[in-house]
């Protein structure tokens, strides 16, 4: 992490680290619809809040909320550091039930204080799922229901209906079709990256991936990772040229493919990648992402990590357009498989 | 002299930067295409008033942590990704695997390298970098 900070750095001061124009950015952005009742719909329903924020509504009627950052800046400080060029699609008031709430890593731009307070406060009963060592800064932020895990963990979520619920519910807006229960299995697993939120924490806490799987339907959160790490390569040169193949790449997203796999829906990150040299090894590309949903046998995808701050150089709407041409060159249809959507859209698995 | 000023203003234009805010309160239309579908876009920055409804309560529950389906890697045991004090206890974690190419904790004086020399260290292995 110092190495890149260091990197980073020095890119900045050789003039690598350009700041990307957002002023004619054209993220699209639409107002989110989100299911009134827990059975509305028979598939899985994803709908992106922003970077790598995504709240999926799943067909046996669980909500799971992943990296909800809903702050303008990702920052230790609302005063200094990366700031949203494209707006929330809602605000966290605006969002139905939240049942699990899943965090990535500690890194401002995946975990907010503001924002998981308020979650925890609107849905009392919702569980916070943590990589190893994180628990402790949720329990200090007054969050109690968080169940940290390791790589390879999983556990069972069971949302049981309340009793008085159950007997006395007559509003109209209750759903007299919901599930006495709901089950889930929550799986922990790995993925390349690192955590912190200040210089005296580096890799204290554990960053991963995760999957959830409910009612037959299971999505993989890739979260923040990379793939392998490239060098500085001239400029115009593809990386995944054959004078790079021998590079190693991070195993364990076989390894969850193989063990875990397959799931119907990948969430899985596209942007924050340049320079290369610099960010390779911890944020994929969209070459490395198409690798990546190949290695974990997701049958379809949705990108992630992009279109919200600027957190590296590259033009802030590259990554949909360099994610066709990695589909294309994986000879993969450029549509309906790996897609990206507007900012509050919802597709169905 | 001027190559110093000129890096300083860069590194300083990068750290302090940020892009123009969107006009809150303002609401935005665009009709654009996404993966080939034609969106109506409605980017109210204030509030987009997405359909709430009060759904039937749940008391949740979860078990243990532990390893529940199927097989594992065979050096998941070996917790390669904990770094560990002389006591076994967990202090920090690593990437396990090559793939990140010994990017990950070093000495100030190895940073200090890196900063001078740039790639000059890309091949050395994240032991090498441990301190």
């Amino acid at each position: 992490m110092m190495l890149t900070t260091l990197q980073r750095v020095r890119a900045a001061w050789k003039g690598e680290m350009r700041f990307p124009d957002v002023k004619n950015a054209n993220i699209p952005s639409t107002k989110p619809k989100f299911l009134t009742s827990r059975t509305g719909s028979a598939s899985l329903r994803a709908t992106w809040l922003g970077h790598s924020c995504y709240y999926i509504e799943f067909p046996s009627g669980l909500r799971v909320l992943f990296d909800p950052v809903f702050e303008d800046r990702c920052s230790p400080v609302q005063w200094l550091g990366p700031k949203r060029y494209t707006q929330p699609p809602c605000s966290l008031s605006d969002l139905p039930t939240v049942d699990a709430v899943v965090i990535s890593h500690s890194h401002y731009d995946h975990l907010s204080h503001p924002s998981v307070v308020e979650l925890a406060k609107k849905n009392p009963e919702a569980y916070f799922f943590v990589g190893l060592g994180l628990a402790k800064w949720f329990l200090q932020s007054g969050i109690s229901k968080v169940t940290e895990m390791d790589w390879w963990q999983d556990i069972e979520l069971t949302l049981q209906k309340k009793k008085d619920e159950a007997q006395t519910s007559t509003s109209e807006n209750d759903d007299p079709s919901a599930p006495d229960t709901i089950t889930a299995r929550i799986s922990c697993l790995p993925c390349q990256h690192s955590s912190g939120r200040s210089n005296l924490d580096q890799n204290h806490t554990l960053w991963a991936s995760w999957a959830v799987s409910s009612g037959g339907k299971s999505v993989w959160f890739g979260g923040d990772t990379g793939y392998r790490r490239v060098p500085r390569v001239p400029p115009g040169v593809n990386d995944y040229g054959p004078e790079y193949e021998s590079l190693p790449r991070c195993p364990q997203f076989k390894q969850i493919g193989e063990l875990r796999g397959p799931f119907d829906l990948g969430l899985i990150p596209i942007g924050a990648y340049k320079p290369r040299h610099v960010f390779s090894w911890m944020h994929a590309n969209p070459y490395d992402a198409v690798e990546i949903f190949k290695d974990t046998r997701c049958k379809r995808a949705m990108g992630i990590h992009w279109g919200t701050w600027v957190l590296t150089s590259e033009d802030v709407e590259e990554p949909p357009k360099l994610l066709r041409e990695a589909l294309k060159a994986n000879g993969l249809p450029e549509e309906g498989v790996f897609d990206v959507c507007a900012l509050g859209e919802t597709r169905e698995f | 002299m001027s190559r110093a000023v000129t890096g300083a203003t860069r590194l300083g234009r990068f750290l302090f930067r940020s892009p123009p805010s969107p006009a809150s309160k303002t609401v935005l239309r665009s009709s654009v295409t996404v993966s080939g579908a034609v969106l109506a876009a409605t980017a109210t920055t204030a509030a987009a008033t997405a359909t709430v409804a009060s759904m039937v309560a749940y008391s949740s529950s979860v078990s243990q942590p532990e390893i529940l389906a199927g097989s594992v890697p065979a050096d998941v045991q070996d917790l390669a990704h904990h770094i560990k004090d002389k006591n076994g206890r967990t202090i920090r974690f690593r990437n396990p695997y090559p793939s990140t190419g010994g990017v990950e904790p070093m000495s100030w004086a190895m940073a200090m390298d890196m900063f001078r020399y740039g790639d000059g260290l890309d091949g050395i292995s994240e032991h090498d970098l441990i301190t």
